[in-house]
């Protein structure tokens, strides 16, 4: 069952009024999603149209489409944002959030300033469903979270391939995990909450009694269960950048996916997209990314892998305005091999924004304190300086009480909401293969990934006003000041500026590094019997800082007056321009 | 059969000559001997005349030769793969297959011709040679001669020079300024041939004319003498045509088909030419696919020019080095392959030439645990083979001969055939310049008379690879009565040839499926088995976890090694039939009586 019908069972059960679903970021079907994509095209012909996501279809038959959302003509080198929800297919909900923001860029074109101005001056596409197969499962029946739905491997290495997957052992609906007893296991209870399952510590004295697999019988008898899925290959672990050849999650070769390959195509055929805006797995806000000195040099070749230190300087200032709007309070536990984010950001050289939107909260106090006093509610709104002071009070700690696990805090979470569906209590029964006694239960499928229905509509609502301001961050180059000096004799010396008063520059770090970012190409345009004296005829520029950046352009022209003399500026994603020079 | 059974009937067969004096097959001895399928070795073909010939031998050795279409090129060439097997000895998927392609950068065209002679050179002596009914029966080749049509195609019909048409042909932005192919070089003369521009400028220059011919130009640095030179070189032909103010700095494709496999890819900031992502182009992209569909591919062999270069990787030092087990057969092939090809030197590709990330024989290996080599076919010294004679000796590393030296041989051995003399033109941007210089078939190919030679030889090291793809033997199986009905069968499994049956690399990045070792039976009660380790102390084995009638194993049998493996059966008197199974070579098994 659904964990949205799970909790509405709740409902009925009188412990907590929950909606159906979300208003703002329901749970969408494939289809639901391209019905809503083409109505809103439909609705708002003149600002919204689907344009495809590279030629081929997901392995499963679906095709990837994305919404572009622009008001007026689109000029060359007017950027655009690209937004894509859901590349990491189990949240699913992110893409009806991403629809969501659609929606209300298009009806609120005409009524909201904020909007009007994003609309006019950047394009945004909405790339709601970027993996649609693995969204597919969240539908599916018995429910199990699918990352994999790509290049089937031999995991087990037997011969066979996929002969092994997990499944519903206990005929609940659901696809959980299993705790097997096993003298070489690595897992065990924590000792503060044995609902948990944590890695035993030798350095503590514990030792391990279970392995822990994916809920799932033993198909191949090989008295291991569930240890060969179906697939293997992951779609945001199938781009090059970090790409870990050999890996079974990796593919059989970078973009070797139909949806890689789909996003790359897309990125590749639209160079007016300056800043990539992810909802999936990785969070740079969460914490603080690893970063490297801008020169940093390669080894062997190999550039250092990190964040160029002024990128991530200006990353954490876009962070401070995010969190000032937004709801999230994801603690994100992603590594960026192999990922769409990676290959954007790093190949590309495009300004990336990754966001996780949901985790389930580490901070939720004790639901049963010892003195019996009513928990106080959890503070969200000072999470972060709540995280830190918590890691005090946890050092300070008497040794007799053990520290909470990661899973036990979560678990915390789901007590103190009554979110109780989404861990299933461990049973213990016979393993119909196995003949041993195995525990099956644990973290419903999507449990850990989808937050309630009423935090995603506050969610979805901090988004949008996120994305509201990052169109006038892009970086927009203009030619200002361009004057025209007689020097006699009909020889006149052209002067001007390329500015950008945006608050990124031109490019990143990163992108400069990447070379794939196309320098803005100035040129002075000369009638035929104009004589250029001194200047470059055309010059490539790479290097433009924000926040007011300026390079000067100097040229001495003879034999044709200023107002037949224009100074032109072109570039993929920071607008154009085509100045005449005044005389000064 | 045994190959040694099977060579010893042919010798029998072949022995009497046929009518006419002539003796059958064409193995490189000049008497007697006559092609069934004439193809002039001394020419380079187009396209359509490569395939051309290839259906020619389709036809002459049906079934023993067809070809497959695996895709098209980017301006829709086809690219055709040519399986070459003996049909009636099982399916080319059941053998271990050599993979020889050639031409995957345009200009380097050589390798197609190289390719489809190892191809012709087996059919033709099939029914005469041992050797090469060995290798059509229990092997097969994939032949595809051009990885790059469209490259080879514009090489041969367009105005080149040596070096240019080596990308692919899907228009890029070289120059950074957001348009594709507007400035590449000019037939300014409309000779048909893309030579050199030279200026004089006296006392302005860097070079001045070689006294004795002042067709060579001679470098003057910068000295304390005063002399100063009255020429300067200006590169290709060519003019600025997108009024940039640069000559040809974006001239058609602009990218490099073999930096764009899979195994240590990296974009373009660090490997120029690499592309926004792997097999980017759809001639990478169909070749792959039909490489990764065909797991018995046990060798890979890739044709470019120049330099006399047996290359391995890695193609990159971050890499590392390969396991040792496998470095051993490549350095056995390699000194073969120095002593095959005079002027070529068996190399390691970053440490002993230069860096290559995402080329097409590291993907194979590094990707895919299949030995492979990349040959630079030609060297320079080859036209001046006899060193003493040579007036200017020493090379560069290239094996590119001095000025006087190309001069001497076109003028004596082409009849100055190779070679456009300096003449005046008129230049929009330089003024009176001259343009002159090399052909494009001068330098990086050998002139007509010596390519047969040059193929030939690498044909043959192909079949000298070839020939060491793994080829399992079951031998010595002994059966112990252990008592109560228990019986231990101890088998070798030999692998008679070089490469291992799953190279260390495999064995380590588990590429692909492991080798299985079978007994079955019936009335064979299968107890325990494992692969043993000692030749005295049988019980020293890696018993089976699971299933000991289908032990799997991720080493394979190490090269001309073997694997001893035991089973404990009960089965008196009853067969049973001993098995290996593996995807590098065939199948093969052994009856033993339970006894």
């Amino acid at each position: 069952m659904p964990i949205a019908l799970l909790l509405a069972a709740i409902a009925v059960a009188g412990t907590n009024p929950a909606p159906d679903d979300s208003a703002r970021a329901p749970l969408l079907e494939d289809h639901d999603v391209q019905v809503a994509m083409a109505r809103l095209a439909t609705e708002h012909k003149d600002l919204v149209s689907v344009v495809p996501v590279g030629a081929l279809p997901s392995r499963g038959g679906r095709k990837i489409e994305a919404l572009r959302i622009a008001a007026g003509a689109i000029t060359p080198g007017r950027p655009a944002i690209l937004v894509v929800a859901d590349i990491d297919g189990p949240r699913v909900w992110t893409s009806g959030l991403a629809l969501d923001h659609a929606r209300h860029l298009a009806e609120g074109y005409a009524s909201d300033a904020r909007t009007k101005q994003l609309l006019d001056t950047t394009t945004i596409y909405v790339i709601a469903r970027a993996n649609p197969d693995a969204a597919q499962a969240r539908f599916a029946k018995p429910l199990r979270e699918v990352e994999a739905t790509g290049t089937g491997v031999d995991n087990d290495r037997d011969g066979r391939t996929g002969e092994d997957p997990p499944s519903d052992v206990d005929g609940d609906g659901l696809v959980t995990w299993m705790r097997v007893p096993d003298p070489e296991g690595e897992w065990m209870a924590d000792p503060a909450d044995p609902r948990a399952t944590i890695r035993a510590d030798r350095k503590k004295g514990q030792h391990g009694v279970w392995k822990l697999v994916p809920e799932g019988r033993d198909s191949d008898k090989d008295k291991q269960a569930s240890e060969d899925p179906e697939l293997d290959a992951v779609v945001n672990r199938n781009f090059p950048q970090g790409w870990k050849e050999h890996a079974p999650e990796s593919g059989q070769f970078a973009t070797d996916e139909p949806e890689a390959r789909d996003l790359c195509d897309f990125v590749l055929d639209h160079k007016d997209i300056a800043l990539v805006l992810t909802y999936g797995a990785l969070d740079d806000f969460a914490d603080k990314p690893k970063t490297v000195k801008d020169d940093a040099p390669s080894v062997k070749r190999i550039p250092p892998e990190g964040m160029p230190e002024s990128d991530a300087a200006l990353l954490e200032e876009i962070g401070r305005s995010y969190k000032k709007v937004a709801k999230s309070h994801a603690k994100s536990e992603g590594d960026d091999h192999g990922t769409f984010q990676s290959w954007c950001r790093t190949q590309r050289g495009l300004w990336c924004v990754n966001l996780e939107l949901w985790s389930i909260r580490l901070d939720t106090p004790d639901a049963k304190p010892a003195d019996g006093k009513a928990p106080p509610p959890p503070e969200e709104a000072k999470a972060d300086e709540k995280k830190s002071e918590e890691k005090k009070s946890d050092e300070k700690k008497p040794d007799d009480k053990p520290a909470l696990s990661d899973e036990a805090k979560r678990l915390r979470w789901i007590d103190a909401k009554s979110e109780t569906a989404r861990f299933v209590p461990w049973r213990k029964m016979k393993h119909p293969d196995l003949g041993i006694e195995v525990e099956i239960g644990g973290w419903a499928p999507f449990a850990t990934v989808e937050p309630p229905p009423k935090e995603r509509d506050e969610i979805a609502a901090g988004e949008l006003e996120f994305l509201l301001g990052l169109g006038d961050l892009l970086p927009r180059v203009r030619v200002a000041d361009c004057t025209a000096k007689d020097l006699g004799g009909g020889v006149w010396e052209i002067q001007a500026w390329l500015a950008n008063d945006a608050f990124l520059p031109f490019q990143s770090v990163a992108g400069k590094r990447s070379t794939n970012v196309r320098p803005a190409r100035v040129a002075i345009v000369l009638p035929k019997e104009a004589h250029l004296l001194a200047g470059e005829r055309q010059e490539l520029v790479a290097d433009l800082v924000g926040s007011g950046g300026r390079k000067k352009l100097r040229w001495l022209v003879h034999g044709a007056p200023p107002s037949a003399l224009a100074v032109e500026v072109d570039t993929d994603r920071s607008g154009t321009a085509h100045v005449v020079p005044e005389v000064k | 059969m045994s190959p040694l059974l099977a060579a010893l009937l042919l010798l029998q067969s072949a022995a009497p000559k046929p009518a006419g004096g002539q003796e059958p097959g064409f193995p490189g001895s000049p008497v007697n001997h006559r092609p069934k399928v004439e193809i002039p070795w001394n020419r380079f073909y187009d396209v359509a005349e490569v395939y051309a010939h290839l259906d020619r031998l389709e036809a002459a050795f049906p079934g023993f030769i067809r070809h497959e279409v695996i895709g098209q090129s980017f301006e829709k060439r086809e690219m055709r793969v040519y399986t070459i097997t003996n049909p009636a000895t099982g399916k080319d998927t059941e053998k271990p297959a050599m993979w020889i392609d050639g031409n995957v950068h345009g200009n380097e065209v050589q390798g197609a011709e190289a390719a489809m002679y190892a191809a012709w050179y087996l059919l033709e002596n099939y029914a005469s040679n041992p050797d090469a009914k060995d290798l059509l029966d229990g092997s097969a080749l994939y032949v595809l001669p051009m990885q790059n049509p469209d490259g080879r195609a514009h090489w041969i019909e367009d105005a080149n020079d040596p070096h240019s048409s080596r990308t692919g042909y899907i228009p890029t932005d070289d120059d950074g300024d957001g348009r594709l192919d507007e400035d590449g070089p000019d037939d300014l003369d409309g000779d048909g041939e893309i030579t050199q521009m030279r200026k004089y400028v006296p006392g302005h220059g860097t070079h001045r004319l070689d006294p004795d011919d002042p067709r060579m130009l001679v470098p003057v640095p910068p000295n304390d003498k005063g002399i100063r030179g009255d020429w300067i070189l200006l590169g290709e032909e060519g003019i600025d045509n997108d009024g940039d103010g640069l000559v040809n700095e974006d001239s058609k494709g602009g990218y490099d088909m073999n930096r764009a496999w899979p195994s240590s890819w990296e974009p373009e900031n660090i490997q120029g030419g690499a592309g926004p992502y792997p097999l980017r182009w759809p001639e990478s992209l169909c070749i792959a696919r039909f490489v990764l569909a065909h797991p018995n591919i046990a060798a890979v062999q890739s044709f470019h020019n120049s330099g006399g270069m047996i290359l391995r990787g890695p193609g990159a030092e971050a890499f590392g080095e390969y396991p040792a087990s496998d470095v051993r057969a490549y350095d056995e092939l390699g000194r073969d392959g120095e002593r095959m090809l005079p002027f070529y030197r068996y190399m390691v590709i970053w440490k002993d030439l230069y860096t290559v990330f995402g080329g097409f024989v590291t993907w194979t290996y590094e990707g895919l645990g299949i030995l492979s080599f990349t040959n630079e076919l030609w060297s320079g010294e080859e036209y001046f083979p006899d060193e003493s004679k040579n007036p200017n000796p020493g090379r560069n590393f290239f094996g590119t001969n001095s000025q006087e030296q190309k001069h001497f041989f076109d003028d004596k051995l082409l009849l100055g055939a190779g070679f456009v003399p300096w003449h005046p033109f008129d230049h929009p941007l330089y003024g009176k310049i001259e343009i002159g210089g090399y052909r494009k078939d001068v330098g990086r190919v050998p002139p007509s008379f010596l390519i047969e030679g040059m193929i030939h030889r690498n044909a043959l090291f192909c079949i000298r690879h070839a020939k060491e793809m793994p080829l399992v033997a079951i031998e010595e199986p002994t059966v112990s009565d252990l008592g109560d009905g228990v019986r231990a069968i101890d088998v070798v499994f030999r692998n008679k040839h070089l490469i291992p049956t799953r190279t260390g690399r495999a064995a380590q990045e588990k590429v692909g499926e492991p080798d299985a070792y079978t007994i079955s039976g019936r009335g064979v009660e299968v107890l325990a088995g494992g692969f043993r380790s000692d030749l005295w102390l049988p019980e020293k084995m890696t018993l089976a976890e699971r299933d000991p009638a289908r032990l799997l194993r991720e080493e394979g049998i190490p090269g001309r090694g073997e694997v001893r493996v035991r089973w404990f059966v009960r089965g008196e008197g009853q067969e049973a039939t001993v098995g290996w199974t593996g995807e590098k070579g065939r199948d093969t098994s052994l009856k033993v009586r339970v006894r």
